[in-house]
């Protein structure tokens, strides 16, 4: 059985090499942290779980207010944003991006990502 | 304090459907389920489970937490099964279950039932063992069938 858990660290790394984006990471949607490239100083379990909060909270807002379906959440700061999305039923995935970054270029590797994301954790579920 | 062993039932289902329906209205129900029983694990373990120690077998371990929890007067645990070994655990839990009431009005109401004892027992799992495990509510009745499985996912 191949490591999942591999499969997934390199996926992130991959969308952390992306130009504009700082770190990311694929947690789950209870808040566990699967894995990361976040920096020194930040505590991935509280990222995890805010992001699974942030996305929670989306979701239900969308819905309540009959706009569709939810497809990301954008939270903008002075030093960055963070983007946060589904990647299948069980994962999230987030990504720390700078102030100025080109969006369309980080969210095109994001949906990317998420759905490799997605597709990894399937494999996991049927073998 | 509540004066009869009712009354404590009752209020601690008041909080639980109450927690329940809130969490779910802000959209992440296991996000606040997870969060509730790591936090009050890592607060209450030592001190209200003060016997309690997890075998390296996560079957075992799970069957010592429910005796410890059962000697401490938590709850009744005489009628939970554990089978299984360190890796996959079947879990039956009987009529006698503190959560029972609420799990059967958020069943009749269409609403999802969330095995809050099969959620603390990953949290113990994964404080007391290092290891994560997904626990799943298999179906609802008289016993309850919840299957746990230790998952590849691992914290980095």
């Amino acid at each position: 059985m191949t490591d999942v858990w591999q499969e997934l660290q390199e996926a992130i790394e991959e969308l952390s090499h992306v130009s504009d984006i700082k770190a990311a990471a694929v947690v789950r949607r209870d808040g566990l942290v699967i894995t990361h490239t976040l920096p020194d100083g930040v505590d991935p379990k509280i990222v995890a779980a805010m992001t699974a909060a942030i996305v929670g909270t989306s979701e239900m807002a969308t819905l309540q207010l009959a706009q569709g379906r939810f497809t990301r959440a954008i939270i903008e700061s002075d030093e960055g944003k963070l983007l946060s999305t589904g990647a299948g039923e069980e994962a999230l995935l987030v990504t720390l991006v700078y102030s100025d970054a080109n969006l369309g270029l980080v969210l095109m590797a994001m949906e990317k990502t998420a759905k490799r994301v997605e597709e990894i954790l399937a494999v996991e579920v049927v073998s | 304090m509540p004066t009869t062993k009712e009354g404590a039932q009752r209020l601690l289902e008041f909080f639980i459907y109450g927690m329940l329906a809130a969490s779910e209205s802000l959209g992440n129900p296991q996000l606040f389920l997870r969060t509730v029983e790591e936090k009050g694990l890592r607060k209450f373990m030592l001190t209200d489970m003060p016997r309690f120690e997890a075998s390296n077998n996560a079957t075992e371990a799970c069957r010592a937490y429910t005796k410890e929890v059962d000697a401490e007067g938590l709850f009744d645990g005489s009628d939970t099964v554990f089978r299984g070994d360190d890796d996959e655990i079947q879990v039956e839990i009987g009529d006698r279950c503190a959560y029972r009431r609420i799990c059967t009005m958020r069943h009749d109401e269409g609403r999802p039932v969330y095995c809050i004892r099969a959620i603390a027992l990953e949290e113990m799992l994964r404080i007391r063992l290092d290891a994560n495990f997904d626990g799943k509510l298999q179906s609802f009745g008289r016993p309850c069938h919840i299957r746990m499985a230790r998952t590849e996912w691992r914290e980095s």
